[in-house]
């Protein structure tokens, strides 16, 4: 229910922490910080979209307080997406 | 449906029952749940109706004295240059404002609904702890007095409500006005926690059967959400009091940039706790919002999965958001616009909430009687507080709105919006279910009017005085800037907002009436189970629950419950008793035996409060006494628990037997301790965090570890001390003869073990000549290692705990959960040292 929610957590601490780590050593304005950022973003993005995939299988199949939390689930992982998305976007400029 | 736990759920069709209740079962039930007969017994008393009462009360207390220090400031600036407050004066008077709105009020009071709601909202009898919900209220009733009477002897703390250093360290602030805020708040905030556990395990283990997570009140998954939040954010509020009161007491360095310390540190730790602190106190506002609306609008909330995955789509991102009230500190540009992104990212599911409310309010036909007024007034000053809150989001305009007036504006805007409005209508919407009497509707009405009006007349002005340039925290301002119209106005306003809060006193005192044998009850149509007839023992009988709406959609219900028709109808051999339920499919599990009223919870929470005091004024003999004090009273408390069961099986209606008693992951104690040990987990990964940034900051000061070949002593004992924990449950429940002597001899080894490694590390350090006052590292090094060792010497007075329970035969193989508890403590503690040493000896490294 909460999986794309934590998939956000992950990014941010993630990307905060490559940032931080790109400020100590050379600079968070890095061209390679940027990269793995990015490609660390990606990575969260894909992993949001197989959730939400499997959530909304599990969504068709099932019923009661199951369908209930696909749902609930499902709707999480698109916030998380947005939020995912808009946080890499600082990235791409 | 799948069962959790193996629960055959067809069972539920047998209720109600049918066969005539047994005689007396009744007056025995009320026996059992009686109220207090004497003064004494008003106060050692835990029940949550109770409890809950005494709660809200205190903070409504705080609310109006905090509401006093607010028009004494705005009287001040009602005019250029007034001379009606000392500088002095006035800068203790907005420090003490903010603290105690924030933290003496806004917390407590949605903690102190939760407490009275939540058991009868959930199909309760009580909260699974009750003499710790009884102990939190104290030492927060205690501790915030005191610290509000610092006001009095001009001692209060003067440094602002987030008391950054370095205005807040000795050479900016040398007398205890800080420290009195340091060792408050601090203590405050262990109060918060408790109360979130007892929410947290009460939320997910004492529902009503049936009650799955779809058909959990929307309430309690906000109260749900909002202790969760309590536990990851409050760790960090609490490691920086500790930290910073350190640096003050003994002068370890950890803010001081001449020893490598970085204030930036405190800004960190204090705004991880500090903007998600808004949500805390939002969500469960919110939650109240999707309760009342529905009701007065007399139908379902409109996307109810959407509001509950937004609430917690709100719990998630508010952990994100903290930097954004750092952005003009300097840092790293990409960091500042994560935050920027975040900050606006969390608007998204806040702005689902506010469409699913104007959408039940068009769906339904809304009633505007004092509740729905204060929740459809809420509503609007609170999105009016969430778009200013996406234009500070934005870093250009923040550098130009930041430490202004604007800011004023929009956080009380924000706050009086989200929390303040939404609890009235949560107060005027609840009373009568503890009240023999409703508020007065034609005073409801005057009261809304002038709050609504009083607050805009009071903040909207202020965000021009900010666009103007009037920074905050001055004490007085010069003529001719154009800000003397808007500040008079906004004065205005506070006085208007502060007789409506004075009618309300007049209005509660008219008419509150609690504690009574009957209720005003249901005058609003309300769908939730707290509606059901109801006595201290909160539920006659315990319902199933088939809907969201069982009031609304299952017929008779009352009349069923109140006739003793479904789980528990009676309390067998005269106990105090709750049903516990699994966590998702809130499936029967056990009956959960509750404790009578005793005072050793009250002196326990008089002497711990006593002992952040007394160290306050640097009366360190007496404060040690207060604190060992506390240490007794708390294990005498303990004591009593863990006793045995006539019986190994009750009958709780229908013929289903429940154990009486179970252990391990199943039981309500088991949950309460690891929520414990995630919340010590939450202060020992801030304090590592701590301790990596400050090294980032000058790498140049750190110094070598000790040797690594002196890794391997208190390495080795720490893994003994974890593989003894870890067996001394698996001894206990062994059938041979001396198994619980076996399982109390490791946990003394364990603890034994852990100590010795605390003290083997402390040393080592200590010979590469590494003090804590000299440098950062220092004191981030002592700071982890003091941390880890305190929860050695935790485990080494629950070591002697187990000692004296084995001598007085309160051990047993068939009730292992002390053993149990203690053995995860010092599993636990034996992983943090590990962890702790692990980090200081390996990161940076060999020294640069």
């Amino acid at each position: 229910m909460t999986g794309g929610l934590l998939i956000w957590a992950v990014h941010f601490v993630g990307v905060y922490l490559i940032s931080s780590v790109a400020d100590v050593w050379s600079s968070s304005e890095a061209v390679s910080a940027r990269w793995t950022g990015l490609a660390f973003s990606m990575g969260c993005l894909l992993c949001i979209i197989a959730l939400a995939v499997w959530l909304g299988k599990g969504w068709r199949e099932a019923s009661g307080q199951e369908a209930w939390e696909s749902r609930v689930g499902l709707t999480g992982a698109l916030v998380a997406g947005i939020s995912v998305l808009w946080q890499t976007a600082p990235l791409a400029f | 449906m799948t069962s959790e736990t193996g629960f055959d759920v067809d069972k539920y069709d047998r209720f109600p029952t049918t066969e005539p209740r047994p005689e007396g079962e009744l007056e025995q039930l009320e026996q059992a749940w009686c109220g207090p007969r004497s003064p004494w017994e008003w106060i050692t008393a835990t029940n949550n109706n109770i409890i809950g009462v005494y709660y809200v009360g205190a903070a409504m207390l705080f609310f109006v004295l905090a509401g006093v220090l607010a028009l004494l400031m705005r009287t001040q600036l009602a005019l250029p240059m007034t001379g009606f407050l000392p500088q002095e004066t006035y800068n203790q008077i907005f420090t003490m404002h903010g603290t105690v709105m924030m933290f003496l009020f806004a917390v407590p009071a949605v903690e102190a609904l939760g407490v009275l709601l939540l058991p009868q909202m959930l199909g309760a009898r009580d909260l699974p702890f009750p003499r710790l919900g009884a102990y939190a209220f104290w030492a927060y009733l205690i501790g915030g007095l005191a610290f509000f009477c610092s006001l009095f002897f001009g001692l209060a703390p003067d440094g602002g409500w987030f008391m950054y250093p370095p205005l807040t360290s000795t050479a900016y602030s040398p007398g205890i006005n800080a420290d009195f805020w340091l060792l408050g708040i601090g203590f405050i905030e262990i109060s918060a926690i408790a109360g979130a556990i007892e929410i947290i395990v009460g939320v997910l283990k004492t529902r009503a059967p049936g009650m799955t997570l779809d058909k959990l009140p929307i309430f309690a998954w906000a109260m749900l959400i909002f202790a969760c939040m309590i536990i990851i954010a409050f760790p960090s509020i609490i490691l920086a009091t500790l930290l910073l009161e350190l640096e003050r007491a003994l002068g370890w360095p950890f803010f001081d940039p001449f020893k490598g310390g970085d204030p930036m540190l405190w800004q960190h730790l204090f705004w991880f706790f500090g903007h998600p602190e808004v949500y805390i106190i939002f969500l469960p506002a919110a939650g109240a919002m999707s309760t009342i609306i529905p009701a007065m609008a007399r139908t379902p909330l409109v996307g109810h999965p959407l509001v509950v995955m937004a609430m917690l789509a709100t719990g998630f991102i508010s952990f994100g958001v903290w930097a954004h009230h750092m952005f003009t500190t300097g840092m790293p540009q990409i960091s500042i616009n994560y935050f920027s992104a975040a900050s606006m990212a969390v608007s998204v599911p806040a702005g689902v909430q506010v469409f699913a409310w104007i959408a039940t309010i068009a769906a339904g036909r809304m009633r505007f009687s004092t509740p729905g007024l204060f929740a459809v007034g809420g509503m609007v000053i609170f999105v009016m507080g969430g778009l200013t809150g996406v234009m500070v989001a934005m870093v250009p305009f923040d550098w130009q709105a930041h430490d202004s007036y604007f800011i004023v504006a929009h956080l009380h805007y924000v706050l009086i919006g989200g929390m303040v409005f939404p609890l009235f209508a949560a107060i005027y919407y609840w009373l009568p279910m503890s009240s023999a009497r409703p508020l007065s509707e034609r005073w409801g009405r005057w009261i809304f009017w002038l709050m609504f009006a009083g607050h805009n007349l009071a903040f909207m002005p202020m965000h021009l005085t900010g666009l103007m340039g009037m920074p905050r925290r001055v004490y007085t301002y010069l003529p001719g800037r154009g800000w003397d119209l808007p500040n008079l106005v906004s004065t205005l306003g506070a006085f208007m907002f502060g007789l409506a809060v004075l009618l309300w006193v007049i209005d509660m005192a008219r008419n509150y009436r609690p504690f009574g044998p009957r209720e005003a009850g249901d005058i609003h149509g309300g769908p939730g189970l707290e509606w059901l007839p109801s006595g201290f023992y909160s539920v006659r009988s315990i319902p199933v629950v088939k809907s969201l709406y069982p009031l609304w959609e299952q017929k008779g219900l009352a009349e069923e419950v109140a006739a003793g028709r479904y789980f528990l109808p009676g309390a067998a051999r005269g106990e105090r008793q709750t049903l516990v339920t699994s966590p998702l499919n809130a499936e029967p599990q056990y009956v959960l035996r509750i404790p009578r009223p005793s005072a050793w919870h009250v002196f326990g929470a008089v002497f711990t409060a006593g002992f952040f005091l007394i160290l306050t004024i640097q009366a360190y003999a007496a404060a040690v006494v207060s604190g060992v004090l506390a240490v007794y009273c708390i294990m005498r408390w303990c004591w009593f628990l863990d006793a045995p069961h006539a019986r190994k099986t009750t009958d709780i209606g229908a013929s289903i037997r429940v154990p009486n008693y179970v252990s391990g992951p199943s039981s309500h104690g088991w949950w309460a301790m690891v929520i414990v040990l995630i919340v010590g987990a939450m202060v020992c990964l801030l304090a590592g965090f701590s301790y990596v940034f400050l090294w980032s900051r000058r790498p140049d000061l750190w110094q070598a570890p000790p040797a690594s070949s002196m890794l391997l002593a208190p390495v080795g004992l720490l893994v003994v001390a974890g593989l003894c924990a870890v067996a001394a449950p698996r001894a206990v429940r062994t059938a041979r003869a001396g198994a619980v002597s076996a399982a109390a001899g490791l946990l003394v080894l364990a603890c034994a073990a852990a100590i010795t490694a605390s003290i083997l590390e402390g040393r080592a350090w200590w010979a590469t000549g590494l003090r804590p006052e000299a440098s950062s590292q220092g004191a981030s090094v002592y700071a982890l290692l003091s941390w880890a060792g305190t929860f050695a010497a935790i485990g080494g007075l629950m070591g002697l705990y187990v000692v004296l329970r084995r001598l007085f035969g309160r051990l047993a193989s068939e009730r292992p959960s002390t053993v149990d508890l203690i053995s995860l403590f010092l599993a636990f503690t034996a992983a943090q040292s590990i962890g702790v040493i692990l980090l200081v000896r390996l990161f940076p490294g060999g020294g640069t």
